[in-house]
């Protein structure tokens, strides 16, 4: 008893317990208890039998009892997938000839129904149990809310919700914003004609493809070199979890709905077929054979993990589905959440998926993407390489009716809501030719040699480019370039609203202000564009002039940036460079040192993945503070990458912004997320 | 957070079986999701074998003193022991009325497969006689036994799996060869009834 104690301790910290934990974020102090409890035995012969069983479909949501069951057999051998486990209703032992729980012991079945409904009324949410019959009497040995995939989640919630089990502001807790990742991702097409070579059990949606692998390495060192494996096993085992982390997908020969294959997958979202019994797989010799045929490690194949079929080669993938379930929830979290969710979109496909998603606006619009395309990036080129101002014009003028055409589109995408727009921000070098050829291509375009040109280039290389010649400094060095972006935005406006007829508004953003004068030089420029586009067009304009906060001192300095009529109309955090400045940490060369400091646990995440609460939080505090003291109910939003991160976006919401910008596919995740942070506010609040 | 015991100190173990319990669902700190989700369901008076769940402080406590338990734990589980076994009229090491136990782990965060089990603790060359006894079924008692060795050996005395595996796999050849050898019996003494039903008609 004693040893069997002292053994159970000592593994919470075996190396695979250790794995697992650093994988999930998991403290190492939390430690594990120990449960000693009589035996009851499932395999005291044929009225005897133990099982794994969701009071709802894990998979779909449904509200039917759902579950797998061995006769004759002990718990472990369930869960091992060593048998292949018999369903617990008639309704899904029809498919598979099977004899199912309800049938084979009535009375048994009769009362592990009933304890359903009790658990889930006590718990509120879908319960996972493991139960076991002995000699016909049911025992239970665990519950716990089940996992479950997104779909199922999101079923799940709206419809206790409905039978007045949690309230919607409940529903809208239930559902983890980052897991909608999987919803927004293809699925295969089912009209395209497939080459079907196995069929197993549809054990986690989601469909992928990707080359063949049998070892859990094998998995992680292709991955690492960005190709798409499906790891391919008999049946997987605790020491495969990185293996399957790795995977696009997961496939098994053995094992069932509750295999470790499909639990462990359902839990990460990655796609999984189990139990594909029809598949030979010999790891060891690398093959897996399905019929007369015979893969190799390497080949192509795609599961879909919605209705566990296995194809050769690549398949077809359709679009995500974003209606039913999935839109009634973000339903309830939209007149739940206080913050708006603009997107980040550079470019018109980005608005329009964004639009879909749900955006409200454009926090962002870098307008620099717009510039590598390639038919511009020669004259940006020209632009930046010219020695003059007249030779800047001359290029620039080339630029402005590339400029005014995308905002057109973006605006009238966006048509009655915000976009705002940032000008030129990053250093000048990073548009500059790195290859002769290129170089000589802009010498000869401007007219001049290409030792001279090479002169040029060097002059504008820097030693620390990202606290160098960029943002608001280069249009107070070329106003020019600040006035040519202005026309273009207005120019812009003016056409896209007599194409809609709805009036545009919109916003433009001095990126990299430290001092109030930077902002003041550089709205007087805008101002005047402003004035002399309304007087070529007749159209007022109607526009905001703000500042992006990215600079420590800009943060301190609010009041003074925000302050008085000419002053910032509003604010909007760049928290990717507010992190990098205020930690000194440049983010390109972040990794290795972030890896090192998380292993010795100066922190805990990855503060460009979520915001670092206490540090570069209080300089959002303290920026939001000052601005709205000097200009009261200042407009605040963010526009960082942490603006689509849920930790974060708690933070913004009790820091009291009023709008978060992250990308296209993080738009439903942030409207959830901002929803959630709401709820918990109010709550703290009552 | 834990109640102090009789004697002073840190309550370390919580007991539970149908119709009651010490802790409760809101205790996955102390008892892990697990422990503390049999005491809740025990309270709803569900039909839960009786048990009862060791701390996670205790588990600190254990690697805080180099891997050693409490020396003061023992009497504690010994109690508890009795207690559950009297429950289901069993006694730990009683020969004739075994009780068995299963030994899980169980954090706060679910953990699926990643940390140690025990069955069928309490089965040793005396005990699983008296099983044998009780179920009316030898195979089952000696199979449990077998699969007791396997764990015990496997995670307390820490020998590889594989051969245990190995024996089995060699076992179940034989059983094989034995099965076939009694089906074959069975078919000639069928065969050899339908002979003499031949020869009376």
């Amino acid at each position: 008893m004693w040893g069997a104690i002292a053994a159970v301790f000592s593994s919470w910290k075996n190396p695979r317990a250790l794995s697992y934990r650093s994988l999930h974020d998991i403290p190492e102090d939390w430690g594990t208890a120990v449960t000693v409890q009589v035996m009851v035995f499932g395999n005291l012969g044929e009225q005897s039998a133990t099982g794994v069983a969701f009071t709802r479909n894990p998979s779909t949501g449904e509200n039917q009892l759902f579950g797998e069951f061995l006769p004759n057999a002990q718990g472990e051998d369930v869960v091992a997938g060593i048998r292949t486990p018999q369903p617990l209703t008639a309704r899904g032992a029809a498919e598979s000839g099977q004899t199912s729980l309800d049938v084979l012991m009535p009375d048994a079945f009769a009362e592990l129904s009933r304890i359903f409904g009790r658990l889930e009324r006590h718990y509120r949410d879908m319960q996972d149990v493991e139960f076991t019959i002995q000699l016909g009497k049911l025992w239970l040995l665990q519950t716990r809310s089940g996992k479950r995939t997104t779909e199922a989640a999101l079923k799940i919630s709206v419809d206790m919700a409905a039978e007045g089990l949690i309230t919607r502001d409940e529903a809208v807790l239930r559902v983890d914003p980052s897991a909608l990742d999987q919803l927004l991702h293809p699925t295969i097409d089912s009209a395209a004609e497939n080459d079907l070579i196995a069929k197993g059990l549809p054990a986690s949606p989601g469909a992928a493809s990707g080359e063949i692998v049998f070892h859990a390495e094998m998995a992680e060192a292709l991955r690492a070199k960005g190709r798409d494996v499906i790891l391919v096993r008999a049946e997987t085992s605790p020491e495969d979890v990185h293996g399957m982390h790795a995977a696009a997908g997961v496939l098994t020969a053995r094992g069932g709905m509750t295999s470790h294959a499909a639990v462990v997958a359902r839990g990460m979202g990655r796609p999984c077929v189990s139990g594909a019994g029809t598949l030979k797989i010999d790891a060891n010799a690398g093959t897996m054979r399905a019929g007369a045929r015979t893969f190799r490690a390497g080949d192509i194949i795609t599961i879909d993990g919605g209705n566990g079929r296995v194809y050769a080669g690549k398949a077809k993938m359709r679009a995500p589905e974003l209606s039913g379930t999935f839109a009634t929830i973000m339903g309830w979290a939209d007149e739940a959440r206080r913050m708006r969710v603009r997107t980040n979109a550079d470019t018109p496909r980005d608005a329009r998926q964004a639009r879909m998603f749900g955006a409200e606006g454009i926090g962002l619009c870098r307008t620099e993407h717009m510039f590598f395309e390639e038919r511009r990036i020669l004259a940006v080129r020209e632009m930046i390489c010219a020695e003059d101002e007249e030779g800047r014009r001359q290029s620039l003028d080339k630029l402005l009716p590339m400029q005014r055409a995308d905002f057109e589109e973006l605006f009238e995408i966006m048509a009655g809501l915000p976009v705002t727009i940032r000008l030129l921000d990053p250093p000048l070098h990073e548009f500059l030719p790195h290859e002769d050829r290129e170089a000589a291509q802009v010498a000869a375009a401007l007219g001049t040699d290409l030792v001279h040109l090479k002169t040029r280039i060097d002059e504008l290389e820097e030693f620390n480019p990202m606290l160098g010649f960029r943002g608001c400094r280069l249009g107070i060095r070329f106003p020019e370039i600040t006035q040519m972006q202005a026309r273009a935005i207005f120019e812009g406006a003016v056409a896209a609203a007599r194409k809609t007829g709805r009036a545009v508004h919109p916003e433009i953003m001095i990126p990299f202000v430290a001092f109030r004068l930077e902002f003041d030089i550089l709205r007087k420029a805008i101002d005047e564009v402003a004035k002399s586009v309304e007087e070529e067009s007749g159209v007022k304009l109607a526009y905001l002039v703000c500042t992006m906060i990215e600079l420590p001192r800009a943060a301190l300095k609010a009041g003074e940036i925000a302050n008085g009529e000419q002053g910032a109309d509003f604010f909007s955090f760049g928290t990717n460079d507010l992190t990098q400045t205020a930690l000194g940490l440049s983010r390109d060369d972040a990794a290795p040192i972030l890896s090192n400091y998380m292993e010795r646990q100066i922190l805990a995440v990855d503060p460009f993945v979520s915001i670092d609460a206490s540090g570069v939080g209080e300089l959002v505090q303290i920026g939001s503070d000052r601005g709205r003291a000097a200009k009261p109910g200042l407009k605040i939003g963010i526009c960082g990458e942490h603006g689509g991160d849920p930790r974060s976006i708690a933070f913004f919401e009790k820091a009291g912004l009023d709008y978060v910008s992250c990308s296209p596919f993080r738009v439903p995740i942030a409207r959830l997320a901002a929803a959630q942070a709401a709820i918990v506010a109010r709550k703290r609040v009552s | 957070m834990a109640q102090p015991g009789s004697n002073g100190k840190k309550k370390w173990l919580y007991g539970f079986s149908p119709g009651h319990a010490e802790g409760s669902a809101a205790m996955t700190e102390l008892l892990g999701g697990k422990g503390a989700n049999l005491a809740e369901m025990a309270r709803l008076g569900l039909p839960v074998p009786p048990g009862f769940t060791i701390t996670t402080e205790v588990c600190s406590a254990y690697f805080a003193a180099g891997e050693n338990l409490p020396d003061a734990l023992r009497g504690e589980v010994n109690t508890a022991l009795e207690r559950i076994g009297a429950t289901v009229g069993a006694k730990f090491g009683d020969e004739k009325m075994p009780l068995l136990v299963s030994v899980r782990s169980g954090s706060r965060a679910s953990m699926p497969g990643m940390m140690d089990t025990i069955l069928n603790l309490g089965l040793n060359d005396k005990t699983v006689e008296g099983l044998a006894a009780i179920t009316g079924d030898q195979r089952f008692a000696f199979d449990s036994y077998r699969r007791f060795i396997q764990m015990y050996g496997d995670v307390v005395l820490g020998v590889d799996n594989g051969v245990f595996e190995d024996i089995l796999e060699n076992f179940k050849n034989l059983n094989g060869l034995f099965r076939r050898y009694r089906s074959r019996c069975r078919r000639l003494e069928r065969h050899h009834c339908r002979l003499q039903r031949r020869h009376r008609a």
